[in-house]
Formats: structure tokens, sequence, C-alpha cells
């Protein structure tokens, strides 16, 4: 059973068709709690109707799971009008990050849509991507 | 005469499967159908064998594995 994307409580079940007259199908099952090995504060990034020529700001806390030695490398952002740095959380020891997303304010107006790349010392999840979307609304005195 | 005619008709019916005669059929048993693996970290893959055997006494076949 392949774990990528799954949480909480899961099952999966198999039906093995024989000539059995008594068991003519036996039913197997997998089991298990599937546990994040990265728990994010938010699914993504989102700014929403900043004016145009305005600095807009986003952060989301990343927190590895007790007792995993994985540690994040890097991060980058596919989205030109959107830059992403990482900073660690004081006195986490690597367990506890900062995401910071920084919308440019010469942003053109209207939507921008791209995706965060985190990546990480884990063999199971070498790469996590979240996405990012944006409207950058009209400049002026508002 | 009459002691050869009923060894005769004892053989045909047993040739062609007497209805009273045992049918043999097959048994499948799975030592444990249920696996439990516990607390996991996404992004492990979880492999399990499932180990059966035929407990009756005719050939087993199996017809079809399908997910579900």
């Amino acid at each position: 059973m392949y774990t990528t994307g799954l949480s909480g409580h899961v099952s999966k079940s198999i039906v093995v068709v024989s000539n059995d007259p008594r068991n003519r199908e036996v039913t197997l099952q997998v089991r298990a709690e599937v546990l994040p090995e990265f728990a994010f504060s938010a699914l993504g990034i989102f700014f929403s109707g900043e004016p145009r020529g305005r600095e807009a700001r986003r952060e989301l806390t990343i927190e590895v799971a007790p007792g995993r030695p994985s540690r994040i490398v890097s991060v980058e952002s596919t989205d030109p009008q959107v830059k992403v740095r990482l900073e660690q959380v004081p006195g986490s020891g690597e367990r506890k990050y900062r995401l910071i997303a920084t919308q440019r304010a010469d942003a053109p107006e209207g939507y921008h849509f791209g995706t965060i790349i985190i990546k990480t010392t884990s063999k199971l999840n070498p790469e996590i991507r979240l996405p990012i979307r944006g409207l950058v609304g009209p400049s002026g005195g508002q | 005469m009459r002691r050869y005619c009923l060894a005769a008709c004892s053989a045909l019916a047993l040739s062609v499967g007497a209805p009273w005669a045992q049918q043999r059929t097959p048994g499948i048993v799975f030592e444990d159908p249920v696996k439990d693996f516990g607390k996991v970290y996404a992004g492990e893959t979880l492999v399990q064998v499932f180990n059966f055997s035929n407990r009756g006494d005719a050939v087993l076949e199996i017809a079809e594995v399908r997910p579900t």
C-alpha cells in the first residue's frame, strides 16, 4: 500500500476469488494509521486582493514529526511574483520552521499562480510542493 | 450371474460419480487475512505477504485477485 498523500486511519481490501465452494470470495485487509512526517499550518500560500504597489506577506509553519531525523534543506517559489524564505524557529532544534512568502510590490494586477518547492533530507518525502495563489488588486490611493 | 451384475453396476456407478459419494472440494485458508501496520509515516510503502494453503482434497484454483 502506497501511503503518499494519505493521512489518518486507512484501510485497503483485496478480494481473492477461488473455486472453494465454501469461500468463493475471501477479503484480505491491510490497515494503518498514516501520520504526516511534516505538519503544515496551512495547505498553501494565498494572497487575496492586496493592491498593486504594496508588498504583502504570508507565513506558515512546518513541523517535523517527533522522532523523525528529517530536516528541510531549501525552499523555492516557481511564481515570479512571490519570493519565499525559510527561518528556523529558535530553540526548536531544526524541528520547526517558519516559511515566509512575500508578494512583490510591483506584481502586476490580476491573478498569479505557482508552487513552493520544499526540499528535505527525508527519503520518504524528499520534495514537498505547496500551491501559491494570488490576486493583485488595482493600485491607487485605496 | 447376479453377483457379477451387481459388481458391474457398482463399478459403473463409481465411474460416473455416484450421487451419494462425497464431492471432493478445495478449501482455501489464509493464515492471517488482516494486517494492521499501526502508525506509519506518509510516504512509506507497506508490503504484506498473505500466506494461504489448501486444506481441501481437490485442486485449488485462484480465479481472480482484485483490490477494492
